[in-house]
């Protein structure tokens, strides 16, 4: 026969599966691709930026200024004047390991944190 | 009694849940991003901040030391004294073996990979400076200084057969420097971690929670950015060369920086990216741009000729992504 009542031990088995579930769906097992934060890495110093707060970050080096963009969790160079354009026209960067290079800036941005399957974007 | 089971069954699962997540938050990974040998850095180590900072800040005296020597643009570094040099200098023992390493490529790879690509490089560089693409003259002269047969190293002393030869190590300091870096971190206190010099990744040890190490690789051409991922094992350089992040800018067109040492001009092999994995860094560097020049046939047929014990990637002006044979399983391409 089955028991239909429900008793103090379902509740507390009840009250435990949801907790599991909980944690299931919470770090490490729910992997993300996303990044958390932003590092800006110039020849004098290194800056550290939340990739979910947008903003816009002005920066001088080697002559060049560059304006870069924080916005929906990505990150991109908006504006350059150096020579090449090359960080302007790259894809916004949002998942870990990714990167952005200034090379006439010696400027790069890379995206951290997160704990998405890849340690490092190469190329 | 069956509840007593029950409420100790819960009680254990929810312990086998919270214990990985207490071993996740023991993982001491530290970083430290600097500026040096003109490209971004980044040092991963899995230990603690004390014994981490110690190794950051001897990483950077390892670095700032190699790029005393080396740079081209130092005037006191053993490159720019022999660049400035008449004839012949007395060399440290690192860069002799350098160059030692960088003639052998140079032979080796049939001369698509040459340390004395120096005169051309400047070239480049002047005509940028000036908005003047350089002429067929300037080029021939550049070109006619370029060659290992010009460079003589006898123990620690470099000759030119003339002064206007120079040498860049451009091509494979990168890769010799991390190289150092990891010889090394693997001696350090450091579990493992990662090192990063933008276009050149090697890896030590290993992480807390025995991982691999996933290095993708960037693919300009293709939409989500990535032309796959490797697991990259401890002793192991990636090294990339491609044609899409430094430029020469000459009346707004872009000519990409891996010049062709024999032609002068900006190599145009059908490829995009060059990737090369070995367990020498210096050869990783060097190689990378070799078969970057000699483009994807001759390259495969390089690999085939087993010289050098080294994998490659291969990304083509299209987008396409292929490998040499030990890295058929290895490599996941995505797309």
């Amino acid at each position: 026969m089955f028991r239909t009542k429900f008793g103090f031990g379902d509740l507390i088995a009840a009250v435990a599966v949801l907790f599991v579930a909980v944690l299931l769906l919470w770090h490490p097992w729910q992997k993300k691709d996303v990044g958390e934060t932003l590092v800006i890495v110039t020849p004098d110093e290194t800056m550290e930026y939340s990739l979910s707060e947008d903003r816009t970050i002005e920066i001088e080096s080697r002559g060049v200024h560059l304006c870069i963009e924080i916005a929906d969790g990505k990150a991109s160079v908006s504006k350059s004047d150096c020579p090449d354009g090359v960080c302007v026209a790259s894809a916004s960067i949002s998942r870990t390991g990714e990167t952005i290079l200034c090379a006439p800036a010696g400027v790069s941005l890379v995206v951290k944190g997160g704990d998405g399957d890849v340690d490092f974007v190469a190329g | 009694m069956k509840k007593v089971i029950l409420r100790t069954l819960c009680l254990v699962l929810c312990l086998i849940f919270l214990v990985p997540l207490t071993a996740c938050q023991r993982e001491e990974r530290q970083e430290k991003n600097f500026f040096l040998m003109d490209t971004p850095i980044t040092v991963t180590l899995y230990t603690d901040k004390k014994t981490a900072e110690r190794i950051f800040a001897d990483c950077r005296e390892i670095l700032h030391e190699l790029d005393a020597l080396w740079s081209r643009t130092k005037s006191d570094s053993d490159i720019g004294r022999f660049n400035a040099a008449e004839n012949s200098l007395e060399l440290d023992s690192r860069t002799a073996s350098l160059i030692l390493q960088a003639m052998d490529i140079t032979q080796k790879t049939g001369g698509v990979f040459d340390i004395t690509v120096a005169p051309i490089v400047n070239l480049w560089q002047v005509s940028e400076e000036r908005g003047i693409l350089p002429t067929t003259e300037e080029l021939k002269n550049a070109t006619n200084l370029v060659g290992a047969q010009k460079l003589t190293l006898s123990q620690n002393t470099l000759t030119k057969t003339e002064k206007d030869v120079q040498i860049d190590l451009g091509g494979i300091g990168k890769g010799a420097a991390i190289s150092a870096l990891i010889s090394y971190l693997e001696e350090s206190d450091a579990h493992g971690g990662l090192v990063s010099f933008g276009s050149n990744v090697a890896v030590f040890g290993s992480k807390p929670d025995q991982k691999p190490f996933r290095i993708a690789l960037k693919n300009p051409k293709a939409e989500d950015g990535y032309a796959g991922v490797l697991n990259l094992q401890a002793g192991q350089i990636l090294s990339v060369s491609g044609d899409y992040e430094r430029y020469y800018t000459i009346n707004g067109e872009k000519y990409h920086h891996i010049l062709d040492p024999k032609t002068g001009y900006p190599t145009q092999s059908g490829l995009c990216s060059v990737a090369v994995i070995c367990s020498d860094g210096a050869l990783a560097d060097a190689l990378s741009t070799a078969l970057f020049v000699m483009g994807e046939e001759k390259a495969h047929a390089f690999y085939e000729s087993k010289i050098y014990d080294f994998e490659a990637i291969f990304i083509d002006q299209s987008g396409n992504v292929t490998t040499t044979q030990g890295l058929a399983d290895a490599f996941e391409v995505q797309g």
